[in-house]
């Protein structure tokens, strides 16, 4: 019985551990994007891909994507992964709001576009 | 002997009638509950770690229920999946980390709720874990995107 608890004890102690270590994680993240002056939220109505394409454009931007790849080790998040990662062949904005849109579209709308 | 026979076929048309009455009243109040707010819906850009837009998230809810539709055009490396959390980390938010789901192959993710207050979350985390991995717990390290929820989110 005893042993039993110690390990829900240490199962809990590592559920909490991962709560902490990801709020951390997105407090910075939200940190970052706030000193950039970045808004990561788009605009509803209107073409959702320009909006993309414009916020990736954006001095603001550019600013967030300076200061994330300077502080990455900062985040504490595994930076190979992330250079590493690969997009599908021929990719675009316009291509990502069309999923989206065949997303929303098949729950009867739902905003956004 | 009539009677004690109609007592018995009133007794359990009451019955009945209360067992039905709790139905129908159990399904309009679960009803109301989900309906009982505005749908508002947002759009965000999920930001890689990297510094890319890693893809986009359109958000809905009226307090209670919550849609979510996620799109990325990025692919998990070789034996890796993307797992898409909600999670709470409202100013003294509890930090809890809830799943989504894995994005598909296709890119998406549809993920549906009624809950008691969905206006809790905050954030949409994206990580990368692999994909035999059994731990129920979100591989923080490897977090891949993230993009925040304004109100009526955050309360």
């Amino acid at each position: 019985m005893a042993v039993k608890a110690q390990g829900q004890n240490q199962s809990t102690e590592k559920s909490q551990g991962v709560q902490q270590d990801l709020k951390e994680l997105a407090q910075k993240f939200r940190e970052f994007v706030n000193s950039s002056g970045a808004n990561i939220t788009l605009p509803q109505g209107g073409n959702l891909s320009e909006q993309l394409q414009a916020l990736a454009d954006s001095a603001q931007f550019k600013n967030l994507t300076q200061q994330l790849s300077q502080q990455l080790s900062q985040l504490g998040i595994n930076g190979s992964n992330i250079q590493n990662l690969q997009q599908e062949g021929g990719a675009d904005f316009s291509g990502l709001v069309q999923k989206l849109q065949n997303l929303t579209s098949s729950r009867g709308g739902g905003g956004g576009q | 002997m009539i009677g004690m026979q109609n007592n018995t076929i009133i007794a359990t048309f009451v019955i009945i009638a209360a067992a039905l009455s709790l139905v129908g009243t159990s399904y309009f109040v679960t009803e109301a509950y989900a309906q009982s707010g505005r749908t508002q819906c947002q759009t965000g850009a999920l930001i890689g770690y990297g510094g890319t837009i890693f893809g986009v998230a359109n958000v809905c809810t009226n307090g209670y229920t919550i849609n979510v539709d996620l799109a990325t055009n990025y692919l998990p490396k070789e034996g890796w999946v993307f797992n898409a959390w909600l999670v709470d980390d409202s100013f003294e938010g509890s930090g809890y980390p809830l799943v989504m789901g894995k994005i598909l192959d296709s890119g998406t993710l549809s993920f549906d709720e009624i809950q008691t207050n969905a206006r809790t979350w905050t954030d949409i985390v994206v990580t990368q874990q692999p994909a035999n991995s059994l731990s129920p717990l979100p591989s923080w390290s490897n977090s891949v995107a993230q993009t925040w929820l304004i109100p009526p989110f955050g309360q």
